[in-house]
């Protein structure tokens, strides 16, 4: 087991049994929460990591114009649901913590995603350059499949 | 002197993060949460406590951005899955404004992309988040945030990528001393 793990584990405990004594790590230890925290993302970053090329496909299908982004938004959110779904039931799951090997390689990967994930949401896709969304970080299709554009190749070296 | 980029570097926002961990200068007049990784530009630099940004107040007027905002979120959110109608639109305000004005619900002085100052609100223990817009009180978004965001919410309370110019490559082509 990773010593990451090991740590993650026994803060996880830890903060357990504070909340039982209805207190929490957060509310009695700053530094060791934001450690869980830390250690919370790096579970995460290994879960997606692991559809790796499952993201990349999907990000050349829409910067090669095969899908539109309508299309990409639902099939990024099915995909990235499904792996937030999965990462929740692991950072639990003593059992399953136990025996799993996280790969340093994967560390970081969810920044990327997260940034997809909030594009997706500032997409419009009846998006009307006349009429414009009064919101300054509203994207048109364009915006958008640049802004994937931009982050594939950081997936890509992952 | 300024250290404030002189030269365009890119247009793309992710560009120039390979080697962007030098110290700033030793110069009174550098402003590092200008610049990429540097602390959140609006943290004691903004008001936050105008008076008339309270939880009650948020503006929810911004039709496009509630509809826009439903389709994306309502199911997943508040399990709400019905169609887009002005019935459910309503139900869906309601429901962020119960979690919003909920005692249990902190609010996070922060900002969205580290351009707009913003209000996250938030219950310990719990992904939902809800972002307003501190200039104006206008609420931006609602989302179960992923543990990448919840860390950067807690560290800078920023949401989203830090697209600020990078510190090295704007001192390696700042102009010469004068």
């Amino acid at each position: 087991m990773n010593d990451f793990l090991k740590l993650y584990i026994e803060l996880l405990e830890y903060d357990r049994s504070l909340k039982k004594d209805g207190t929490s790590l957060r509310e009695q230890d700053r530094e060791k929460y934001l450690k869980l925290l830390n250690y919370s993302v790096k579970l995460s970053d290994h879960v997606h990591w692991q559809q790796k090329n499952d993201y990349l496909n999907l990000m050349k299908s829409f910067v090669d114009l095969k899908i539109d982004g309508k299309q990409f938004v639902s099939q990024f959110n099915k995909l990235h649901e499904s792996n937030q779904e999965a990462v929740k039931i692991l950072k639990t799951d003593l059992k399953q913590l136990n025996t799993f090997e996280l790969n340093p390689k994967s560390f970081g990967f969810t920044e990327w995603t997260s940034e997809i994930d909030l594009a997706c949401d500032e997409f419009y896709h009846d998006f009307d350059e006349k009429d414009p969304p009064d919101f300054p970080f509203a994207k048109n299709e364009e915006d958008f499949r640049n802004a994937v554009a931009d982050i594939f190749p950081q997936i890509q070296k992952y | 002197m300024s250290c404030k980029p002189r030269v365009k570097l890119a247009d793309g926002p992710f560009q120039g993060d390979e080697d962007n961990n030098q110290p700033p200068p030793e110069n009174g007049n550098f402003d590092e949460s200008q610049y990429k990784g540097g602390s959140s530009p609006f943290i004691d630099k903004f008001d936050y406590d105008n008076l008339n940004h309270t939880r009650e107040n948020t503006d929810f007027s911004n039709k496009r951005r509630m509809s826009h905002s439903y389709d994306g979120h309502a199911e997943k959110c508040f399990g709400i899955q019905e169609n887009r109608n002005k019935e459910n639109l309503q139900k869906f305000e309601k429901n962020i404004r119960d979690y919003i004005e909920s005692p249990e619900t902190e609010r996070i002085n922060g900002s969205y992309r580290y351009e707009t100052p913003a209000y996250h609100y938030k219950k310990p223990d719990e992904d939902l988040i809800v972002t307003v817009n501190a200039t104006n009180n206008e609420y931006i978004s609602v989302r179960n945030a992923t543990d990448f965001q919840l860390e950067k919410l807690e560290i800078d309370g920023n949401l989203g990528y830090d697209s600020r110019p990078s510190m090295s490559l704007t001192l390696r082509f700042r102009s010469p001393k004068q």
